[in-house]
């Protein structure tokens, strides 16, 4: 209803008003007085014109033209809020931040400057396409849609995903199993109600999903400040490891925690076995009732034997796999592999590959138990 | 798709005193505006007709069929003769591999897309399909990919590691050309389209029929379409994500498949077989859907149980899933799997034996016609029983430890697919070439056509049995001298009397190829219902308008045409059969009662543009990526022009008044 | 032709004519009547020659007549609809859309036969896959593109193995004894197959498959590599050579005996010496010494992709090399072997490579250059993706004399 030469004056009204209480206040004396009735003089005359600016529609149209009175531009609705302002600014903010701190938040502050930006850019041009806002919203929707969707849909399974990781990083291993099930089982129930109550309304589900992404981004972000569950270093056996050479809390390391049993995906070529009063034999995959202290192993070939502890003590199985000359021809160590110490009753894969026939070894290739002595299934390398 | 509405009313500005400016979506933005031509080569480049469509998807497949047929003859003139030098090991290699990869991918596949794309929008009843644009996305796409795949016999060797594909053959320390780069790359190309293509038509089935369609009055071939849309839909990931695997094992240095890494190359064998074996049904359904049609019409009696065809045709869709390690008895997955997929195996052979049994007893106590599309409908019930018998051979698990890898197998599966897939889609051709056309394929070259390619088909995969169960392994350059054996029917004669029946084929073959110039350039015009049909393809002009129908087609039953033009009349004779109406009268009939308002999508320049993208990223993957990110760039560009496009042309172009003049005609090619 | 007609022999003489009139039956399917398959065709996997094939055969035989009859009534009955119903101007059918009764009993009929072909499958296929009542165990390595064969130590039959012996393409095992084949492969996925002992194994790196391996009587049974494994995969063949216990055991001792050094001073001195310097970087001979009597150590892992290249301490006790494609013996003498009867045929076998029987072209030619006779990826400047290594045998650039000097050499190498 205001028109834009109304607005003016009854601005400027204001202001001078406003100044003339200001500056009564703080000037004293005659000048004091003069000044103050000056600037009354002044609104009442800003307020006049104001009054006739608003009774001439600015002077250019006849004030009963009710139509362009509602057409005018300036009676349209004013443009949206618009965001980007705002994340322009906090990106700026950001980038600064991020210059004296972590280069991860100047990285996230450019992309969030860039996305305000061009959201900015695009949503100003929108406006100005036509005067219908609706047509406008539309064409900034063909726009911006095509990146939006993709991008946020993106963003929104990493969100959903990054936190669920760290849901299960951060519990147990075996609760971690159970977490998962029950998941899985309200997800696929919460859509079986969903399924089966066509008529939900859309507002209710829309308020199931959501409660239920920000429990999960929720509980994502305790987990993820409250970091990992513990994971047990493992190192890899050495060798010297497995000769027995080691210090006692290397070997503890290798040990710790060690699985107790396999899942075979294929046939070994054999089957070691400790037994109860810790003789050393193995069967050759194909004769069931032979026990061989020596293993014919081919070249080159990657070799799986499984390996039985049957013994009281915890064992491990070893495969030496021969001492070579250096390049600059001093003589070497004794390589080897071994399995981790097995509990009684324990199984464990010992997967290895001898590429040079036994003639090359200053060393035999074998199996040995370390701390079993005298006990040893030959390893033949033609 | 979306629809934007322009403004309902448009305000003035303030002061303006001309009219005030229209902004119409058509011109907002400045975008290019909708191509428009309807004849002309750019109605081709950037048609979204479903029709224009499906004859661009058989040109091209047929193309390639030519394609993969030379690399056949090649295979079979090298084996023509015992170490034969015709050609080198290497270029052997990659012969087989892309002559299985092309007929798969490129000829069966896209074929069958082709007859689907035509006819299953006009045998439902629909003016298109559900999203013509990714219709046509989806052909640009098998295009672009084919000529990509094909393209690495320039550019250092085709792929050499077959068409399974088994890794670690397939890793780039055993074979260092692109030539596996390439194959992996074009078959994800191709992948989409099937795979958008499978959407498409799933959606325009269960949400397009014509009024009073329901689904079990669909005809045969729209159903097994469907059903093969669905294992599309199940079966393209699968493989999608084993060539990922593959790809980036080796242009990225993974490790999926390195066994050193303590990885199983058998992980390959499964996601392959996953998808292979439905792979073959997909093949194989829609030429029983097309045969399931042809067999009634030239018998003059319904499809004989057709619920049974229709179930049938899903529990192989369903059961194929299950069977996939029969690929695999050799490979060692020990007595439980193998025995549990042997009978599975068997399994299957009970609905596909039902399909058989439903055809032979369609004819039984017909009035049979002998047509070119007949012969060839009763040549796949021949030929694939044939196969389908000694597929069951394989089914037994430890007799298929001797079978599998030698001809015997070879033989099976081109009886499969030669047989039942080639055939069945040869017997489409003679069928519909009157409605894509308006002109009917000569009969008498037809004839020829038929039988120089069945006596060809048995004349070459036949001996092949012999040679496999002799012992003749498949995929070898060269079969010597002194493991032929002797006697006159030595396998060295065998392998002269498949080499010969191969160039039967494919004078057959040549034999179609000047029958199709014959027509185009000499045939008359067809009559409108040639074959007196059954469905409701036919319930239009021959080709169909640009919109199919002037007024969509209310069904009533199964086999809606005929139902129109034949009535049950009481005569002395007790009840009988009478012609009522001749399908011109029908289609006057519903010509005279034409919809007032039809709308079509217009044509689009993007599919082709967005498609075009994909190989450029493609060759960037395989030589420098930089070229990926310009392929990117013109992918993302084409995603926009997508979206940003109006959603009409103008709307008087494709808005014509009942009985307008402005309804345009297609281009006819025959 | 003339052999045809000898009596019966070792290899695949067909034994009866109802097995080609059985087989014929089937194919007339197919239109071509099988008048005669090629006879002695030795891959042909209807002529069993041991337990575990015979087993296969007696499962396969009733189902490929099944599958004949079957195909013979189904396009009898469509030949005999097309001849009946041919419009002869009858009038137009009724509408009928089926017979549900006659359709349940059409899908329950083959539902019937193929539950009775399964039954005898699951059995067939546990007993084949059997690995605990072996009397021999072999280790059977493939790579590209030929077999090696790792004799473990201990028992192979009644035959007492005390080092391990190393072959390539021919494989030797005692008939009558139950013999287990471990299979695996250094490279690609390659498969092993004798059609007249047993159906195919996949040979898959990373994991051990086992086969069952019998033969009945002695005789030698060929087979080919069956599953693609790249360039030279049709080049890739083997054969199983079953000797009876007596002449297993000397095999065996053969294998084991010691190396027996050329005469100084004559051609095969110089061809020892030529070999030490040119082929023992891969190609092991065992006990070769050096000449200050260290032994020669032979390390293919640093050479070629798989990381072995054959053992030629007795190439002569082979018939054929480079993957088993090439015959060492001449035609005459290989087509005497192969046909021999099984009485006389571990004696002729045992006599390996004779001077008269040799076949020089084929190795001569090999030694001259091995890619030009079986394609291999050697080619010094395209190894990049191997790190230089060899998937195959390169060429050696060996002169003429050089090449006398080997072959006089590898002529002692029994």
């Amino acid at each position: 209803m205001f028109t834009t030469g109304s607005k003016l004056f009854l601005g400027a009204t204001a202001l001078s008003i406003v100044s003339a209480i200001v500056f009564g206040a703080s000037v004293g004396g005659s000048a004091g007085m003069l000044g103050t009735i000056g600037l009354i003089s002044v609104s009442v005359v800003f307020a006049f014109l104001a009054g006739i600016n608003l009774f001439t529609r600015d002077g250019n149209l006849a004030a009963t033209e009710s139509d362009v009175e509602r057409n005018a531009a300036a009676a349209q609705a004013g443009v949206g809020r618009s965001m980007w302002p705002l994340a322009a600014a906090l990106g700026a903010g950001g980038l600064v931040v991020g210059t004296i701190s972590k280069p991860v938040v100047f990285k996230v502050s450019f992309i969030v400057l860039l996305a305000a930006a061009a959201e900015w850019m695009v949503q100003g041009f929108s406006e100005r396409v036509s005067a219908d806002s609706k047509y406008n919203e539309g064409i900034r929707k063909r726009l911006l849609h095509p990146l939006e969707f993709p991008l946020l849909a993106s963003v929104g399974a990493a969100v959903f995903i990054y936190s669920f990781s760290r849901i299960m990083l951060n519990i147990d291993k075996d609760a971690g199993r159970w977490v998962f099930m029950v998941i899985g089982a309200i997800i696929t129930a919460v859509g079986f109600v969903f399924a089966a109550k066509r008529g939900m309304g859309k507002s209710t589900v829309a308020g199931i999903i959501t409660v239920g992404a920000l429990a999960l981004v929720g509980v994502g972000i305790a987990s993820a400040v409250s970091g990992q569950h513990p994971i047990e270093p493992h190192p890899a056996a050495t060798a010297a490891v497995c000769l027995g050479t080691a210090s006692e809390v290397q070997i503890e390391e290798v040990d710790a925690k060690a699985s107790q049993s396999v899942a075979a995906k294929s046939n070994p070529l054999a089957n070691v076995y400790l037994t109860s009063d810790e003789q050393l034999y193995a069967l050759n995959t194909g004769i069931g009732n032979v026990q061989y202290h020596e293993i014919t192993v081919p070249r080159s070939n990657a070799v799986h034997v499984l390996f039985h502890n049957d013994s009281a003590e915890p064992r491990r199985l070893t495969v030496h796999l021969g001492t070579f000359k250096a390049k600059d021809g001093s003589e070497g160590s004794e390589e080897a592999e071994c399995t981790t110490a097995l509990e009684k009753g324990g199984t464990a894969f010992l997967s290895f590959k001898i590429n040079k026939s036994q003639l090359a070894s200053s060393t035999p290739y074998r199996l040995t138990v370390p701390g079993v002595e005298d006990q040893e299934i030959k390893l033949l390398v033609p | 798709m979306a629809i934007i509405e322009r403004p309902a009313a448009v305000p003035a500005t303030v002061g303006s005193v001309a009219a005030p400016e229209v902004v119409t979506p058509t011109q907002a933005l400045g975008v290019f505006r909708r191509p428009v031509s309807s004849s002309g080569w750019k109605s081709w480049l950037f048609t979204v007709d479903h029709k224009k469509l499906g004859i661009m998807y058989g040109a091209v497949a047929l193309f390639f069929f030519l394609v993969g047929g030379v690399e056949a003859l090649l295979i079979r003139l090298q084996l023509a003769a015992p170490d034969n030098t015709v050609l080198s090991a290497d270029q052997y290699n990659q012969m087989f591999t892309m002559h299985a990869t092309t007929m798969v991918f490129l000829f069966v596949m896209p074929m069958a897309a082709a007859f689907a794309n035509y006819f299953l929008p006009l045998q439902i009843g629909a003016r298109d399909v559900a999203f013509p644009r990714i219709n046509a996305l989806g052909f640009w796409l098998f295009l672009f990919g084919g000529l990509f795949l094909n393209s690495s016999w320039l550019l250092g060797g085709a792929a050499d590691g077959g068409w399974f594909m088994y890794s670690p053959n397939s890793s780039a320390l055993f074979s260092p050309s692109h030539g596996i780069d390439f194959w992996v790359l074009g078959l994800q190309i191709t992948g989409i389209a099937s795979l958008i293509g499978a959407l498409n038509l799933i959606v325009t089935v269960l949400n397009m029929r014509a009024p009073g369609m329901k689904l079990m009055q669909m005809p045969v071939f729209t159903w097994m379409v469907l059903v093969v849309q669905f294992l599309l839909l199940f079966a393209m990931p699968v493989i999608t994500v084993a060539l990922f695997l593959l790809s980036f094992q080796r242009n990225f240095g993974a490790t999926f498949f390195d066994v050193n890494q303590g990885a199983d190359p058998l992980l390959w064998q499964h996601l392959f077989w996953i998808f292979g074996h439905p792979e073959v049904y997909i093949i194989i359904l829609p030429s029983f859907g097309i045969i399931s049609e042809v067999l009634p019409t030239f018998a003059r009696k319904p499809l004989f149980g057709y619920k049974f065809v229709v179930f049938s045709g899903a529990a192989i869709g369903f059961v194929g899933w299950g069977v996939w390690a029969h690929h695999m008895f050799a490979s060692g997955l020990g007595p439980v799997s193998v025995a549990v997929f042997s009978v599975a195996t068997m399994l299957i052979a009970i609905p596909t034996g039902v399909k058989i049994v439903n055809w032979t007893l369609t004819l039984w106590g017909g009035k049979l016609w002998f047509t070119t599309a007949m012969l060839y409908a009763i040549g796949v019930i021949v030929l694939f029983t044939i196969g389908g018998v000694s597929g069951v051979t394989h089914a037994v698990a430890p007799s298929d430890t001797q079978q599998t890898d030698t001809y015997h197998i070879v033989a099976h599966f081109h009886y499969v697919i030669v047989g039942g897939a080639v055939m069945g889609l040869f017997s489409g051709f003679y069928y519909w070439w009157p409605k894509m056309f308006g002109k009917m394929l000569s009969e008498r070259l037809g004839k020829w056509n038929f039988w120089l390619m069945f006596f060809g088909v048995n004349l070459t995969f036949g001996p092949m049995h012999i040679l496999g169960l002799q012992g003749q392994p498949r995929r070898m350059v060269v079969w010597p001298e002194k493991l032929t054996g002797d006697g006159f029917f030595d396998m060295h004669f065998w392998n002269q009397v498949a080499s010969v029946g191969s160039f039967v084929i494919g004078l057959g073959v040549l034999i179609f190829v000047i029958n199709i110039f014959w027509t185009w350039k000499k045939a008359p015009l067809a009559p409108l219902d040639p074959w007196d049909a059954r469905t409701l393809e036919w319930i239009t002009a021959s080709p169909p308008k640009e919109h199919n129908f002037d007024r969509i087609p209310t069904v009533h039953a199964l086999d809606e045409f005929f139902h129109r033009k034949y009535e049950e009349m009481d005569t002395e004779d007790g009840p009988r059969l009478v012609k009522v109406k001749s399908a011109e009268e029908v289609l006057a009939e519903e010509e005279s009662h034409a919809d007032a308002h039809i709308h079509l999508p217009s044509p689009s320049y993007w599919p082709i543009v967005l498609s075009a993208a994909l190989p450029i990223i493609a060759y960037g993957v395989i030589y420098n990526l930089m070229l990926s990110v310009i392929g990117t760039a013109i992918l993302l560009l084409a995603v926009f022009g997508w979206c940003l496009e109006p959603s009409v042309a103008d709307d008087s172009d494709y808005d014509p008044p009942a009985g307008g003049d402005s309804t345009k005609e297609l281009a006819t090619l025959g | 032709m003339d052999r045809s007609k000898e009596t019966v022999s070792t290899l695949g003489r067909m034994p009866s004519t109802r097995r080609h009139w059985s087989r014929a039956a089937l194919l007339t399917s197919v239109g071509l009547m099988l008048a005669g398959c090629a006879n002695n065709a030795p891959q042909d996997i209807f002529e069993p020659k041991g337990e575990n094939s015979k087993k296969i055969d007696t499962l396969q035989r009733p189902v490929f007549y099944i599958a004949g009859v079957v195909a013979l009534i189904v396009i009898g009955v469509v030949g005999y609809a097309m001849w009946k119903f041919k419009d002869r101007g009858q009038d137009i059918p009724e509408q009928t859309h089926g017979n549900p009764k006659l359709e349940i009993a059409l899908t329950i009929l083959p539902a019937i036969i193929l539950a009775g072909i399964s039954v005898p499958t699951v059995i067939t296929v546990f007993q084949l896959d059997k690995k605990t009542d072996a009397e021999c165990i072999i280790n059977v390595t493939g790579q590209q593109w030929w077999w090696e064969y790792d004799y473990a130590t201990g028992q192979c039959g009644d035959v007492k193995i005390d080092k391990p012996i190393v072959t390539a393409g021919e494989l030797v095992i005692p008939e009558k004894t139950n013999v287990l084949l471990r299979i695996t492969s250094r490279d690609v996925i390659h498969s092993y197959w004798i059609p007249a002992l047993n159906g195919k194994r996949d040979a898959v790196p990373g994991r051990l498959h086992t086969l069952r391996m019998q033969a009945d009587q002695p005789g030698i049974y060929t087979g080919q590599c069956t599953e693609f494994c790249g360039l030279s995969h049709s080049r890739m063949r083997q054969a199983a050579v079953a000797l009876t216990a007596g002449d297993f055991q000397k095999w065996v001792d053969n294998q084991m005996k010691d190396y027996v050094a050329p005469e100084a001073g004559s051609l095969a001195a110089e061809g020892e010496a030529v070999f030490t310097a040119n082929c023992s970087k891969c190609h092991q001979i065992n006990d070769l010494k050096n000449a200050d009597g260290s032994p020669v150590l032979s390390e293919p892992d640093l050479y070629v992709v798989p990381g072995v290249a054959p053992n030629l301490s007795h190439l002569m006790n082979r018939t054929a090399f480079a993957g088993w494609t090439f015959d060492l013996l001449t035609d005459e003498c290989r087509v005497k072997l192969w046909n021999a009867k099984p009485a006389d045929f571990g004696a002729m076998y045992l006599k390996g490579i004779t001077p008269e029987c040799f076949e020089q072209v084929a190795l001569r030619d090999w030694l001259r250059n091995p890619p030009g006779m079986k394609p291999m990826f050697v080619d010094p400047n395209n190894l990049s993706s191997t790190g230089g290594k060899y998937r195959g045998m390169p060429n050696l650039n060996l002169k003429p004399d050089q090449i006398d000097q080997l072959i006089a050499y590898l002529l002692g190498r029994n």
